[in-house]
């Protein structure tokens, strides 16, 4: 008979129970220099981000120029790619933007103009970013009660 | 208090006899068809468009919003963050048009109509016939 045990050691026959722990953690970085830090919480605030956001969302930018980084999604890379371009978008204002493979692939009249090009442009894509600038905003809605067990 | 009268055009049961459903098509931007008249339950508590399973979320992944656009759901039991695509809706009777689905960025999900999508419709939602109509107001 297979005995296997658990982290601390513990017996459980044939049976290991599975237990996933989800932990949200404070990080405290020691000898980040004043200059950095007051530049990441100025930029954060810039982009209307909480610091954890804008330490996220640069960790998955850096993530994207790693070749050898095989955990990336299409959708992480083409959010990424999003978030670099932002600033640079605003001029497209009232267009649709097209972002697949990372790259900004065009502006368009509408988002189904962008999304007929991507069949032509990446065909191959699985996912990707199609925004309205400016018009597109990030909304917070209200969910009650009924259906809200997911 | 002026006196309407509406006249039902078409109506469909409810699902398991108490949840409204209307049949939806829905179809991606470039306009393959995902879902063809598809019963769906009807929430009126979810103020968005439409709710989508993951699995269904995922036929729309080539028309997503950026993470940081889509859209948060303020909750009971906190803030629930979601992803929001773009999709074409088409209702029976109706028009089709561009609409933002959602799907918990977190958990499986499920399919729902939501009060967004609601707004520009007639409905009767009838207990004592367990069906769903589209109505039009007949003036006298």
């Amino acid at each position: 008979m297979t005995v296997k045990r658990d982290v601390a050691g513990k017996v459980y026959g044939s049976r290991v129970p599975l237990v996933t722990k989800v932990i949200l953690v404070t990080l405290v970085i020691r000898g980040l220099d004043e200059k950095t830090k007051r530049s990441l919480r100025a930029e954060a605030i810039r982009r209307g981000l909480r610091l954890a956001q804008a330490v996220k969302e640069a960790f998955q930018l850096w993530r994207s120029y790693d070749q050898d980084a095989q955990t990336l999604s299409e959708r992480d890379v083409n959010n990424a790619a999003y978030d670099a371009l932002r600033q640079e978008l605003e001029k497209y204002a009232g267009k649709t933007i097209l972002i697949a493979g990372g790259r900004l692939l065009g502006t368009y009249e509408n988002p189904r103009s962008a999304a007929m090009d991507l069949r032509l442009k990446a065909p191959e894509a699985r996912h990707a970013i199609v925004t309205a600038i400016g018009k597109d905003k990030r909304e917070e809605l209200e969910w009650l009660g009924g259906s809200l067990n997911l | 208090m002026a006196r309407r009268l509406f006249e039902s055009l078409e109506c469909w049961p409810n699902l398991d006899g108490n949840r409204p459903t209307l049949p939806v098509t829905l179809s991606t931007l470039d306009g393959q068809r995902v879902v063809h008249e598809q019963p769906m339950p009807i929430d009126t508590g979810f103020a968005g468009a439409m709710l989508l399973s993951r699995e269904a979320f995922i036929h729309f992944e080539r028309a997503e919003l950026p993470e940081s656009e889509s859209r948060i759901y303020r909750t009971l039991i906190g803030p629930v963050p979601m992803r929001t695509a773009r999709a074409l809706l088409k209702l029976p009777l109706a028009d089709e048009t561009e609409i933002l689905v959602d799907t918990p960025k977190y958990g499986a999900g499920k399919s729902l109509i939501g009060l967004r999508l609601l707004g520009g419709i007639e409905l009767l939602l009838s207990g004592q016939r367990a069906e769903t109509c589209f109505v039009i107001s007949s003036h006298p």
